[in-house]
C-alpha cells in the first residue's frame, strides 16, 4: 500500500515502481488503492469549486475495482487483549476517559442504564461506540473528529476476498 | 438521499407565533418579529459569505479550536477546518465531499455529508418555521469576536430539545456564537469565533488542504455512502419523535472492514438534529447497552434484534432516551 501511494507522489526508484505497477496489475486490492489515491489526489488538485461529480467518479471507480480496500475497525474489547494495545491504545483509552468523565459532569439528569453491567466495561464500550458515532453526526465539529479509528485500525482485505484468496 | 421539505403548517405556525405575540403586546411582538427577520438574515449570511477565523468549542468540560475558511465560488461552496488543539486534524468539505486529514496518524477519511448543517451555517433557509418549536425573539446587542452582534433566543416550547442563543454579526448576520441551554439553564455548549474576517474575497484555494502533496505511506479509508439498499435489511423506524422532528435522508454507510452497510437516518426539527444508526454487527455493543453524552450530543446505544442500534443527537438526554426506546424493526423499504 505505501508503494502504491509513493508510486502515485514520483517517490519510488524506477526499478521499485516497475515492480508495484506489476503488483497493482495483479492484485485487486492495490488497485482498489491505486483507483482510491487516484480519487483523492483529484480532489486534492481541483482548483475549481462548483458541483463536482466526486461521487458518481468514485463509485465508477469502485464499480470497477472487484476488491474494495479498507482499513479494519477495531472496537476495544475487555480482558488480556486489552493489554496488547500498546501506545495507540492507551491515548485512544485515555480519549475514551476524558469523553466519559466529560459525560458524567454533563449529564445532568442521567439516565439509568437499562442493562446493569460493570460501570467500568460499560463506559469504555458505550465511549468507543459513542466517538465512532458521534463523528458520523457531528461531521463538521473538530470537538467529534478525532482519529482513534486510524489509531485502532488496520488494512486489510474484507472477509471475502479473503476467502476468495484461499 | 432523500430530503424532505418541511411541510407549510410549519411556517404557518410561525406566523401563528408572531400573532400571539401581537396578542401579547406590542414590545413583544416587536421582538419576535426582529428575532424572525435576524433568523432569515443570519441564514441568508451563512450559506453566501465568505470567511475565515477562529473559534472556540466547549462542552462537557473541554475547549477546543479551530480554524475555518469557507468560500463560495463558482456556484459552490468548499470550506477548511483545521484543528488547533490537541491531534493535528483537517476537514476539508467541498460541497458535500468531506475529506478528513489526520496529520500525525497519516490517515485519509473520505466522506460526504449527510447530516446537515454546522457552525456558522446553522439557520435553516425556512428559519420562520422554527417558531412552532421554538419561542423566538430577538434580544440584546452585543459584541463577539470584536464586532458588533445581535441575540437572537430560540426558546424550545418543551422539554424534548435544548434552547439555543445565536449572537449574529450586526453587518452581515452571520452567526458569531451559539450557545445550547438546557431546561435549568444551564449552558451544555458553547461555540464563539475569538477572531473572525467575513466577506473578505478569498481564493478558493485558500480552503484547500494545507497539505498538496506527499501523501506516500497514508492509509486511505472510505466510508462510502450510498442510499439505502433497496429491499436490504429492514428499517429502524422510532415510533416516538420530539415534535416537528422530520426524516431529511437516510443513507447508507460502509464501515471499514464490514461488509454489510451500516443505515444512517437523519431527522430534525430545522435546528437539532439526530441520527438512528442501524449496524448489523451487534458484537459491537458486546452486549452492553446505554447513554453517554458530550456537551449537547447524546448517544444511546441498544440492540434490537440482531443489530446494534446506536442514537445520537443534540437533545436532552430524557428525550433522546426515549425515540431510543420507541425503535422497532419497520417493514423495509
Amino acid at each position: 500500500m505505501k508503494d502504491v501511494s509513493a508510486l502515485m507522489d514520483g517517490e519510488l526508484d524506477p526499478k521499485l515502481a516497475r515492480s508495484t505497477i506489476a503488483r497493482v496489475e495483479d492484485q485487486d486490492e492495490l488497485r482498489a488503492a491505486w483507483a482510491t489515491f487516484h480519487v483523492i489526489r483529484d480532489t486534492l488538485q481541483g482548483n475549481a469549486i462548483g458541483p463536482s461529480r466526486f461521487i458518481e467518479r468514485f463509485h465508477d471507480r469502485l464499480e470497477q475495482e472487484p476488491v474494495p480496500v479498507a482499513p479494519r475497525w477495531r472496537i476495544p474489547r475487555p480482558g488480556p487483549g486489552a493489554l496488547a494495545l500498546g501506545g495507540a491504545g492507551v491515548v485512544l483509552m485515555s480519549a475514551l476517559i476524558v469523553w466519559m468523565s466529560g459525560a458524567h459532569r454533563d449529564t445532568r439528569r442521567p439516565v439509568d442504564a437499562p442493562v446493569p453491567v460493570p460501570a467500568a466495561v460499560a463506559n469504555r464500550l458505550n465511549g468507543a461506540i459513542a466517538v465512532e458515532y458521534a463523528m458520523g453526526h457531528r461531521q463538521l465539529n473538530p470537538a467529534f473528529v478525532v482519529d482513534d479509528f486510524a489509531r485502532s485500525s488496520e488494512v486489510r482485505p474484507p472477509a471475502s476476498a479473503q476467502e476468495a484468496a484461499k | 438521499m432523500t430530503i424532505r421539505h418541511f411541510p407549510r403548517r410549519l411556517l404557518l405556525s410561525g406566523l401563528c407565533g408572531l400573532l400571539l405575540a401581537v396578542a401579547a403586546g406590542p414590545g413583544r411582538a416587536a421582538a419576535v418579529a426582529d428575532g424572525l427577520s435576524w433568523l432569515a438574515r443570519a441564514g441568508t449570511a451563512a450559506r453566501n459569505v465568505n470567511y475565515t477565523g477562529t473559534y472556540v468549542y466547549s462542552g462537557a468540560g473541554i475547549a477546543e479550536s479551530a480554524r475555518v475558511t469557507r468560500v463560495h465560488a463558482g456556484g459552490g461552496d468548499a470550506e477548511r477546518i483545521e484543528s488547533l488543539d490537541g491531534a493535528r486534524r483537517e476537514i476539508v468539505r467541498r460541497g458535500d465531499e468531506i475529506h478528513y486529514f489526520f496529520l500525525d496518524s497519516k490517515t485519509v477519511r473520505v466522506d460526504r455529508r449527510v447530516s446537515g448543517r454546522s457552525f456558522p451555517d446553522i439557520v435553516p433557509a425556512n428559519g420562520a418555521a422554527l417558531a412552532a418549536h421554538y419561542s423566538i425573539e430577538a434580544g440584546q446587542t452585543d459584541r463577539v469576536a470584536g464586532r458588533g452582534v445581535q441575540v437572537i433566543r430560540l426558546r424550545a416550547r418543551d422539554d424534548d430539545r435544548f434552547s439555543q442563543e445565536i449572537w449574529a454579526d450586526l453587518q452581515t448576520g452571520l452567526p458569531l456564537k451559539l450557545r445550547v441551554i438546557d431546561s435549568q439553564g444551564e449552558i451544555v455548549e458553547q461555540i464563539a469565533f475569538t477572531e473572525v474576517s467575513i466577506g473578505e474575497r478569498l481564493s478558493p484555494k485558500q480552503a484547500l488542504p494545507s497539505r498538496r502533496a506527499g501523501y506516500a505511506g497514508w492509509t486511505v479509508h472510505n466510508a462510502i455512502v450510498s442510499d439505502p439498499a433497496v429491499g436490504g435489511q429492514p428499517l429502524v423506524e422510532p415510533k416516538s419523535l420530539p415534535s416537528g422532528f422530520r426524516r431529511v435522508s437516510q443513507v447508507s454507510r460502509q464501515w471499514p472492514g464490514q461488509d454489510r452497510p451500516v443505515i444512517q437516518s437523519v431527522y430534525s426539527d430545522g435546528l437539532a438534529s439526530l441520527s438512528i444508526f442501524v449496524d448489523p454487527d451487534l458484537s459491537k455493543l458486546a452486549g452492553h447497552e446505554g447513554y453517554s453524552q458530550r456537551g449537547a450530543l447524546g448517544v444511546y446505544s441498544r440492540s434490537l434484534a440482531d443489530r446494534a442500534v446506536i442514537t445520537v443527537g443534540q437533545l436532552p438526554a430524557a428525550a433522546l432516551r426515549k425515540v431510543a426506546e420507541s425503535l422497532s424493526i419497520g417493514a423495509g423499504r
